[in-house]
């Protein structure tokens, strides 16, 4: 394994579209960043640089999974794959350092982004929350990163043909993207609402149940279903509003050992033509 | 030029992934309506607008159908032998646009037809006029021919067929999301009601204050006027019911296609094709 995973990184060294993915995140991420400081009206200092540069976390995860399954679906186009098990490379061994390479480029990737972020420090100053807040997010981006990169592996590995395998992989990146934001949007409301009444002429501020507020097994069904979604945690990070950072950490290890087993077990009897 | 569409349209009936589009679009604008109907019936009552409610959807499965079908040409290599035979590049170029424009606009028929049946098959009407309805057609058809041109021009002068398609599908939901965001921001009101507490202790309305959120004045224009011109913006329109600059917007796509066209084709003509 240790063979192929430097063979791969060798590879990854000189990959153009590494290098271009890269560079393009951190270019975006601080275009970005600046035409949202640009556009600020009023006083700069009652906004803060992690609200601007963590707004790209979804779009960051897609562009690393497309990345990825780009790189290591060249192994399955090239036919490169069955040239590692002739020479005696182990199926999961194989596996297992593809997958390491797609982490690797998933959290340089994120790095990139995090990087490109900080174009916004002479206008906004730098992050407003704790150091400890700081490193927890910082943390559960990386965290997100190695989830969509363990899941886009087998995407890439398993489909033969590498451009089938970039639709199947951004499609359901899409889906499970649109999934974690409804799921987030259904857990955002509030248990309880102020309602104003006017009642003769007066305004009477009444506390009532929110119908829409999602409890007890349904909510910690959706929490589940959030903290599982490999995209799940970036909807959070990209509204810095990370409620259960643990949660989130836990959910992207336990998809990434699954979808890693599960991916590692099919390669094993798949048949390279 | 019709030796070009006659063999690319005879490739377009045996491609897969045209066929996987269009079944995905007849289910998809299906399990839509459904859903709503299911939720409202009285959603049958404006099936014009449930027709056009899919355009997300139909730019979605035209990227991904465009995207295959024009990369094989280079994965495949048969742009070269083409050009071996004697066809010129810009009618290549153009055979691609008219193949994927008709691709698009079938998967949109496809669409269309799917809601049209099943809500007249459930005593729905249209619920719109017939000239608004015709207008609103004639805007989705435009984008979808816009938005074909932007796909060729990605298709034909990348190289790489995997390249294309992810460039391609990165692109769509960029668009997609960039007109979904600029018509939030548009929509946000210019002012917003405020209370205040007295001293005694009463809440009272106070006069309405201004929205820090709201964009006016010169960026609004400038916002507005690149939603109307974006294919992926028009479509956004059509299908949230909006519709700011309607009779322009076919114009705006006119000018996307010729644009994005000539741009393509120029680049193409010069082109090392490997």
């Amino acid at each position: 394994m240790a063979r192929v995973f430097g063979a791969n990184m060798f590879r990854l060294r000189k990959s153009r579209l590494f290098r271009w993915a890269v560079v393009l995140t951190a270019l975006a991420t601080a275009g970005s960043v600046l035409l949202g400081c640009l556009a600020i009206n009023g006083e700069t200092s009652e906004y803060a640089l992690e609200n601007r540069a963590l707004s790209g976390a979804p779009f960051v995860m897609i562009a690393s999974a497309a990345t990825v399954i780009l790189f290591l679906g060249t192994d399955n186009s090239e036919r490169t794959v069955r040239n590692k098990i002739i020479i005696g490379g182990r199926r999961g061994g194989i596996y297992a350092a593809n997958m390491l390479t797609g982490i690797v480029i998933g959290c340089s990737i994120t790095a990139a982004w995090l990087v490109g972020g900080l174009a916004g420090v002479p206008i906004l100053g730098w992050w407003k929350m704790s150091v400890s807040e700081a490193a927890v997010y910082i943390a559960s981006s990386m965290a997100s990163a190695v989830a969509v990169s363990a899941a886009a592996a087998p995407v890439g590995m398993l489909i033969q043909s590498r451009s089938g395998a970039v639709v199947v992989g951004l499609t359901a990146a899409f889906a499970l993207l649109f999934c974690a934001s409804g799921v987030y949007t259904r857990l955002g409301g509030q248990k309880e609402i102020m309602t104003a009444d006017n009642i003769d002429g007066e305004l009477q501020f009444t506390l009532t149940e929110n119908p829409n507020y999602v409890g007890g097994i349904k909510r910690a069904a959706y929490e589940l279903a959030l903290s599982a979604n490999p995209l799940g945690s970036s909807i959070a990070l990209s509204n810095c509003d990370l409620k259960d950072p643990a949660a989130g950490l836990a959910g992207a290890g336990f998809m990434t050992v699954f979808i890693s087993s599960l991916g590692a077990a099919v390669f094993r009897r798949k048949d390279l033509r | 030029m019709t030796k070009l569409l006659n063999a690319n349209f005879a490739r377009l009936w045996k491609t897969k992934s045209f066929w996987v589009c269009l079944i995905l679009a007849f289910g998809v604008g299906l399990a839509n309506f459904l859903t709503s109907y299911s939720v409202q019936p009285e959603c049958a009552e404006r099936l014009g607008a449930n027709m056009l409610s899919n355009s997300s959807n139909i730019m979605f499965f035209a990227s991904i159908f465009a995207a295959l079908f024009l990369g094989t040409d280079h994965s495949d290599g048969t742009i070269r032998n083409k050009l071996i035979v004697g066809h010129k590049r810009h009618n290549i170029y153009l055979s691609n646009l008219i193949t994927t424009a008709a691709g698009g606009l079938l998967i949109m028929a496809v669409s269309w037809t799917v809601v049209l049946i099943t809500g007249l098959c459930l005593g729905g009407k249209i619920g719109m006029p017939a000239g608004e309805l015709a207008l609103k057609m004639l805007i989705c058809i435009g984008a979808i021919i816009a938005i074909s041109a932007v796909f060729t021009l990605l298709g034909t002068l990348l190289s790489s067929k995997s390249t294309i398609v992810a460039i391609t599908l990165v692109s769509t939901f960029v668009l997609l999301i960039g007109a979904a965001v600029i018509e939030s921001l548009l929509d946000q009101p210019e002012y917003v009601q405020s209370y205040e507490m007295t001293v005694n202790g009463e809440v009272v309305q106070t006069d309405p204050q201004p929205n820090p959120m709201y964009i006016g004045g010169v960026k609004r224009e400038i916002l507005k006027t690149v939603n109307d011109v974006l294919p992926s913006g028009q479509l956004m329109q059509m299908e949230m019911g909006l519709g700011r600059h309607a009779e322009l917007m076919p114009l705006y796509s006119l000018g996307v296609l010729a644009a994005f066209t000539v741009v393509g084709a120029s680049v193409f003509r010069k082109k090392d094709l490997k």
